[in-house]
């Protein structure tokens, strides 16, 4: 049960997150010029966001948690 | 010219945020020696500290983002103010640069002066003035502003272009 409870709070926070994160995505498409020599630390930023998403993914279900 | 905030008003910002990050992770060798963090709790201890880093980079790309979006564009014709207050929260301002009366540069104390920033504050015909702060460049800005200032001319009350 706890498993299911601690799954819905998760997600929620991964798509609050996500919401954040495409929003920085798409503020930089819209308004950074795509010649801006700037524009890699959005790219940085995307791929760090993913790679720590995914790293907290597999941390999740290793937490001892009851079904 | 497309002028942004200087360098270090981010990076005083961002250092902050890595420092309050920085200064969290002491609880880890506190928790340690407390007993606290046991062979089981490794696991979730290192699920919360993953979870705080995201929040971490998202606070620290939102700052860069609010930063590197507040920009003025200096054209021929006018200078173009875009504030981007917070994420969802943009404005963008103009004005004409026949209607500037005069131009002034500040350079506001030491590391102003070394890092060659400063704030730029433009007097605009029948309005308050108008200034960008922190900005590099201002030497520039302020040429530039005044060329064109001086190229458009001036035009009278009647409308007669001199």
């Amino acid at each position: 049960m706890s498993f299911w409870v601690a799954l819905l709070i998760y997600l929620l926070f991964m798509g609050g997150y996500w919401f954040f994160v495409w929003s920085i995505h798409w503020h930089a498409r819209e308004y950074i010029m795509p010649n801006d020599p700037s524009s890699w630390i959005t790219d940085v930023f995307l791929v760090s966001a993913a790679v720590l998403s995914i790293i907290s993914l597999g941390l999740f279900f290793t937490l001892p948690l009851a079904f | 010219m497309v002028l942004h905030r200087h360098w270090i008003v981010v990076v005083a910002k961002i250092a902050a945020i890595i420092f309050i990050f920085l200064f969290s992770l002491i609880i880890i060798p506190l928790l340690i020696s407390m007993d606290f963090l046991v062979a089981e709790l490794v696991g979730p201890a290192l699920f919360f500290f993953v979870v705080y880093l995201m929040l971490i980079l998202l606070m620290i790309f939102l700052v860069w983002i609010n930063y590197y979006l507040d920009s003025w564009i200096i054209t021929t014709d006018r200078v173009i103010d875009i504030d981007q207050k917070s994420l969802f929260y943009r404005e963008v301002s103009e004005f004409m640069l026949d209607r500037v009366e005069d131009v002034t540069v500040e350079v506001p104390g030491i590391l102003a002066t070394f890092l060659h920033y400063g704030n730029i504050r433009i007097q605009t015909a029948g309005e308050k003035p108008f200034t960008i702060y922190d900005v590099s460049h201002i030497y520039e800005a302020k040429r530039i502003i005044l060329e064109n200032t001086n190229r458009r001319g001036v035009t009278t009350l009647s409308g007669t272009h001199i």
